[in-house]
């Protein structure tokens, strides 16, 4: 049985702007397993990034607030902690990386001091030894001739680089869960594709688990063990990556996985057929009764219009297999 | 590239605007003023005199040597003399400047450190009342006139409670401080509204950065997060701001010299403006521009020094 160290409860964060009260997170959960991956897909706007920032307790606020739930690192639940232990906690237990590569790092420190600055915190070592460790991290993310590199300032080093750097950062404590929002995103494809072979890479050296939040479908398909979709706030499928990809229930998940073009579909016929989602995302601020893709789906029903309320994430025929819809594939 | 190969460069750069601001104090002192010389003699005095004058003054020579006479103050700062008190004008400033700095010096100081101080502070609270407060305070100050500030503080504090010298200066440390004591105050008043406003912006501009968030998420608490990695970036606006600031204080404050009668150099400009005493008003705008220019380049040379990222351009 894999170990469980991070367990997300009904998880709902708000943020109250001009123009209303908007809950971006409602009510999700997941479990993260040590030296396993789960990826939280979803359209922009789902909430992805909230939920990350919400885990971290680096929600703005105002104008947001954690208006429920539990974030259980080992069993505790930290939402309840006070300030100091948390952030005892942050790049210690749990790190995080993020989808800016570019500005993520203070332009006027150079490299190995913002990576030192996070050992100070969390270990007690010396100042030789933290230059070490900021070395051995840099060599550890694949980073040439890290004796050098150290000395650098940001502006010195390509994007790839810098999430590089990021990474080095956000491991050099040795966390027991790493966040990562979209980390490779921002850069062209075949950097995209090194920065993730290497977060497979030092998840099996140091076993950490990961939380990998991204759009793209294809990512989960590489890193991620187990997926989490989201839509307006809500996980609306969660399942193993070879369940989601081999039986998606809810039509927003097929929807997803038929849009990403395959290497079988070859013939120009093939990639016509390549179906996206129509319509758009309706605005937090005004979600529908009932079920949020009532209006995109191919699939609706009168029950999805509201009578009988939003439809609860629940598991089907196979226990791990879950899915909120009242109409399932 | 190499910082001292950036910092010659920079100050070779210096030599044309140099150029560029002596032609235009000559355009407006020597070319486009009427000849001072009967002026100065009164308007019966003999051709003779006002030729004697003339070339006293340096008037009979071509234009392009009276330009680079003035080339030659600017680097030298001599001056000449005083038309009205026939002084060395190097020799005013000389004692003007301390006086003025006697006072505008402590006021740019405290005001600096202090408006970093309550920036730093209105960010930590930023959005709260607290940072409300502040930003309706700095707005009230601003829109106060000074003269309304310097009136009331010499009725209320130096002539009602009797705390400080209603006007007046005295030279050498400690005899000044009386003097100065309330002028500084009011410099306060005057630029911590400006300040703050100013410093609040950048400060804000800089918490809402991406790298401030990777800094909380590394478990740093608000307040270090503000003082190292916010406050080091902000410095870098900062210090334009400030070093540019820092000739003007020579030439003190215009209003407050000339209200609390304090014989700085602000002072000596505004009297020889009434006075029509042009050698003076000329050396000041000479003296006042290479001074900016000087600390121009210093506020650049400081960047790089602050901002890495400035040496590769
Ligand atoms: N600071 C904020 N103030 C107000 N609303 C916010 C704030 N941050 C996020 N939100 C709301 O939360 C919603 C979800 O945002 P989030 O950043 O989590 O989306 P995401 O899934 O990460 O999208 P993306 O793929 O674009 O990063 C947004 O649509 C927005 O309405
Ligand atoms: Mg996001």
């Amino acid at each position: 049985m894999d170990e469980k160290i991070l367990e997300v409860k009904n998880l709902t964060t708000r943020f109250n702007t001009p123009k209303g009260m908007v809950t971006a997170v409602d009510g999700v959960s997941f479990d993260v397993f040590k030296g396993k991956s789960l990826g939280i897909v979803g359209e922009s706007g789902s909430g992805k990034s909230v939920t990350a920032l919400s885990i971290m307790r680096l929600i703005p606020t105002p104008p947001g607030e954690i208006a429920a739930g539990e974030v259980k690192l080992n069993g505790e639940d930290i939402l309840t902690l006070p300030d100091l232990d948390m952030r005892r906690i942050r790049g210690n237990k749990i790190g995080m990386i993020f989808q800016e590569p570019m500005t993520s790092l203070n332009p006027v420190f150079t490299v190995g001091n913002q990576i030192e600055e996070v050992i100070a915190l969390h270990e007690k070592l010396s100042k030789v030894e933290r230059r070490n460790k900021a070395i051995e991290m840099l060599d550890l993310v694949g980073i040439p001739s890290p004796e050098k590199r150290v000395r650098e300032y940001p502006h010195q080093l390509s994007g790839g680089m810098r999430q590089r750097v990021m990474i080095a950062m956000a491991l050099a404590c040795e966390p027991e869960v790493l966040i990562a929002d979209e980390p490779s995103t921002a850069l062209d494809v075949t950097i995209q594709a090194q920065i993730l072979e290497l977060m497979k890479k030092l998840q099996d050296e140091l076993g950490m688990g990961i939380i990998m939040i991204t759009h793209d479908l294809g990512v989960v398909a590489e890193v991620c063990h187990d997926v989490a979709v989201m839509y307006c706030g809500k996980i609306i499928e969660q399942a193993s990556v070879v369940d989601l990809f081999k039986n998606p229930r809810h039509p927003y998940t097929k929807g997803l996985i038929s849009s990403i073009p395959s290497f079988d579909s070859t013939s120009l016929e093939e990639k016509k057929r390549l179906t996206t989602i129509e319509g758009i995302v309706p605005s937090l601020l005004d979600l529908p009764q009932g079920c949020y893709f009532q209006d995109r789906c191919f699939n609706v029903k009168e029950e999805c219009r509201g009578g009988q309320g939003a439809p609860c994430l629940r598991s089907l025929d196979n226990h791990n297999h879950m899915v909120s819809c009242f109409n399932p594939i | 590239m190499n910082i001292w190969v950036y910092i010659l460069r920079r100050t070779l750069y210096v030599i044309p605007i140099l150029f560029g601001v002596t032609f235009i104090v000559f355009l407006l002192f020597n070319v486009l003023n009427d000849d001072p010389t009967y002026q100065l003699l009164g308007k019966h005095a003999s051709e003779e005199r006002a030729m004697e004058l003339r070339k006293e003054l340096g008037l009979d020579k071509p234009l392009y040597m009276q330009y680079l006479d003035v080339v030659k103050s600017a680097v030298t700062f001599d001056f000449g003399r005083s038309w009205k008190s026939k002084q060395l004008i190097t020799e005013m400033i000389r004692e003007g400047a301390p006086v003025s700095l006697s006072f505008t010096l402590p006021g740019f100081f405290i005001s600096t450190v202090l408006g970093i101080l309550i920036s730093l502070l209105v960010a930590y609270y930023r959005g709260t009342y607290i940072d409300k407060f502040v930003v309706f305070v700095c707005i009230c100050g601003m829109s106060i006139s000074s003269l309304a500030y310097i009136l009331f503080c010499q009725w209320y504090f130096a002539y009602e409670l009797g705390l400080f010298e209603i006007s007046g200066y005295e030279y050498g440390f400690p005899d000044f401080l009386p003097y100065v004591s309330l002028p500084i105050i009011i410099w306060l008043i005057l630029s911590l509204g400006p300040d703050v406003r100013f410093f609040r912006t950048i400060m804000l501009d800089e918490i809402y950065q991406d790298y401030v968030r990777t800094a909380r998420a590394k478990g740093l608490s608000e307040p270090y997060v503000l003082l190292k990695h916010v406050l080091k970036n902000a410095l870098i606006p900062i210090i334009t701001y400030v070093v540019i600031q820092i000739p003007f204080l020579l030439l003190g404050a215009l209003l407050i010299e000339t209200f609390f009668s304090i014989p700085g150099l602000g002072g000596i400009l505004v009297k020889a403006i009434y006075d029509q005493d042009f050698p003076v008003v000329k050396a000041m705008t000479v003296f006042i521009s290479v001074g900016y220019i000087i600390f121009n380049l210093l506020s650049d040379i400081l960047y790089t020094v602050v901002d890495p990222r400035v040496r590769l351009k």
